[in-house]
């Protein structure tokens, strides 16, 4: 479970101080396909940094399966990101000049996974998003929606609880769009939270839960 | 195993370029390696010359015709000619004992060796430093036919002290005949022992010296004879020797005998041999340190601009691996490892280079002649490495730590 409390985060602009968050609190129950949404500069990526333990917010209270994140090391943070949380971004994010199952399994090179084992839980991954037969591919051959479904597989190949994404659809057609919202969906049948920021209309309508953000605050939630 | 992946993986950006530096790096730390090593040798037989020898020491070079000497049908007909001289010399209140050079080619272990046999004032006036074991237990009388030797070289690394080993004279050319020795102790790099082979109207302290694998004995008639019992051509003698003028003796005695000297020999006096030796050290660094102190610099400055060059290209790299749970330290480890990859390389093979010059020469594999490579060798490489790749790790560092994941995120957005 994710839980927020009284977020705040501030740039300075000069000698101004702008509020990308301004006290935001939230929930998010295990299992839950939640969209944010909100328009450029609202503050959605902001929270979404947050909560994949990519930031910190200047005040307020971050408890990640009970854990409370904010009191945690750089070191203990990373071990969160790396079992917990899977990241699926706008641009994919891959090392483009690595081979897919490099990419994939990236996350393992960072825990006590043996190599043996790598190389099966990355098969998995590949073969839960359709793009097994693609592994010894350098990720650069691939098309927008393959990349992303590799970054989809890296995202899960460590089993985490929540998988967040930023935008994963914004530099894919409609048609590729579609299919990559179909996964996320499979995967959160399989019990995965995640949690999807998006501007898109439609894309934040595959989802369970709504949640709106403006000047860093939250005026819609269609749970409440 | 996963790290050192994602290090070559932090070169294999730019694997070229990668190359190249190593490459660059270890042939200019080499080259740099080698001449300090040749002008502290140089450096080093000046200071032994001038700490083992007073002002009234002289270097004689007997002139004598070689067709002649290889005509002679005498065992050794320099050693008679010198002796010969040198009993008309004892005549002279100003008189003290040459001291020659002798030696020997010995088989040991199935390589050939070389063998210096000195008089006892050789070694008193010689007593270069061992790393093991002592001077002291060189002795004149044999002990059951065993002969005890210092040895030199990397050859009798494997032998311990006090050990018992046979060492095969050629008898007439046919077969070796075993001689018994006793390693007593063990010389010091550079291994570098008295060696007259030189003369000439210049001579410097580095020519009195020269490299020996092998072993030191003292001389004895048991010695000698049990040698020339093996091949009567075994023992060569130096016609060039040192000898230094009684002190006590007076002016025109000391007058006497150096003309004497002189007549029978070309004579280099202490002075002469000290100023061109000073000449030759001045020299050789003013002509040979600045172009390795260069390039060492233009190599180091490539280090610095290169380990910049490959954090600012991994850095969008380990903004996805603090993504997939990379800690910041660790990719920091990550980082360093690259850069400090493109200069360790050079460094390791310099340092296994020094370390072993002395194996390889005794088995002449490699042989730079008059060179000095001891443990300060390895620690001046070791100083350059510090502060070089130090150096280019600190720098890759800051630049690394400049740039947040989540600033590289939203330069990427």
């Amino acid at each position: 479970m994710i839980k927020v409390e009284n977020l705040i985060k501030t740039y300075k602009l000069g000698k101004d101080l702008f509020y990308a968050l301004d006290d935001v609190s939230l929930t998010v129950d295990d299992g839950e396909l939640v969209a944010i949404c909100g328009t450029s500069g609202a503050g959605k990526s902001t929270l979404l940094n947050i909560l994949g333990c990519l930031d910190k917010a200047d005040s307020g209270k971050y408890y990640l399966d009970d854990v409370d994140v904010f009191s945690l090391k750089d070191s203990k943070t990373a071990k969160l990101r790396n079992k917990k949380i899977g990241f699926v971004l706008q641009d994919f994010s891959l090392i483009n000049q690595k081979k897919v199952d490099f990419n994939v399994m990236l996350p393992m090179y960072f825990d006590n996974t043996p190599g043996k084992q790598m190389k099966i839980k990355a098969d998995k991954a590949l073969k839960a998003v359709g793009l097994e037969d693609q592994k010894n591919k350098k990720a650069n051959q691939l098309s927008g929606g393959q990349r992303q479904r590799v970054a989809i597989a890296r995202a899960i190949v460590n089993d985490p609880s929540v998988v967040l994404a930023d935008e994963p659809t914004g530099a894919l057609d409609s048609k590729t769009s579609q299919s990559i919202m179909e996964l996320f969906k499979e995967l959160n049948k399989k019990g995965i939270t995640v949690i999807i920021v998006t501007h898109d209309k439609e894309i934040a309508s595959y989802c369970n839960r709504q949640i709106e953000i403006k000047d860093g605050k939250i005026i819609f939630d269609s749970k409440k | 195993m996963k790290s050192i992946k994602l290090i070559i993986g932090f070169l294999a950006k730019s694997k070229s370029a990668a190359v190249i530096l190593v490459f660059s790096y270890t042939l200019v730390l080499l080259i740099a390696n080698i001449t300090f090593a040749s002008v502290r040798y140089i450096t080093y037989t000046r200071d032994v010359f001038v700490e083992y020898n007073s002002p009234n020491t002289f270097y004689c070079a007997l002139d004598y015709d070689p067709g002649e000497i290889m005509e002679s049908d005498k065992a050794d007909p320099i050693d008679e000619k010198l002796t010969y001289i040198e009993n008309n010399a004892g005549k002279y209140s100003a008189y003290q004992p040459f001291l020659k050079e002798q030696n020997f080619v010995a088989v040991y272990d199935g390589t050939q060796i070389s063998c210096e046999i000195y008089d006892k004032e050789m070694v008193q006036r010689y007593p270069l430093a061992l790393s093991e074991g002592s001077w002291e237990e060189l002795k004149i009388e044999s002990d059951d036919s065993v002969f005890t030797a210092v040895s030199s070289g990397a050859q009798f690394d494997g032998v311990k002290l006090g050990s018992v080993v046979s060492v095969g004279v050629n008898k007439g050319g046919k077969a070796l005949s075993d001689i018994k020795v006793k390693i007593v102790g063990k010389l010091a790099a550079p291994y570098s022992v008295p060696h007259f082979s030189v003369s000439g109207s210049i001579v410097t302290a580095d020519y009195m010296f020269g490299n020996l694998d092998g072993l030191i004995f003292l001389k004895s008639d048991e010695l000698i004879n049990k040698i020339n019992a093996q091949s009567s051509y075994a023992i060569t003698t130096s016609g060039n020797f040192i000898t230094t003028i009684l002190p006590d003796a007076t002016e025109k005695e000391q007058e006497e005998y150096i003309t004497f000297l002189k007549n029978n020999f070309s004579v280099k006096s202490y002075d002469e041999i000290k100023l061109k030796s000073d000449e030759k050290v001045d020299r050789e660094v003013r002509q040979r340190i600045p172009i390795p102190v260069f390039l060492l610099t233009i190599v180091s400055f490539a280090l610095l601009s290169m380990s910049v060059l490959f954090v600012n290209k991994n850095i969008r790299d380990h903004a996805v691996y603090y993504m997939c749970g990379c800690s910041r330290k660790r990719s920091c480890a990550i980082v360093s490892g690259g850069v400090m990859f493109l200069g360790a390389v050079g460094g390791i093979i310099n340092i296994l280079f020094v370390s072993f010059y002395s194996k390889l020469s005794a088995q002449g594999i490699l042989n730079l002649n008059n060179v000095l490579f001891d443990s300060v060798s390895i620690l001046y490489t070791g100083l350059i490495l510090l502060i070089t790749v130090g150096t280019s790790v600190a720098l890759g560092l800051i630049v690394f730590r400049k740039n947040t994941p989540i600033e590289i995120y939203r330069r990427v957005e």
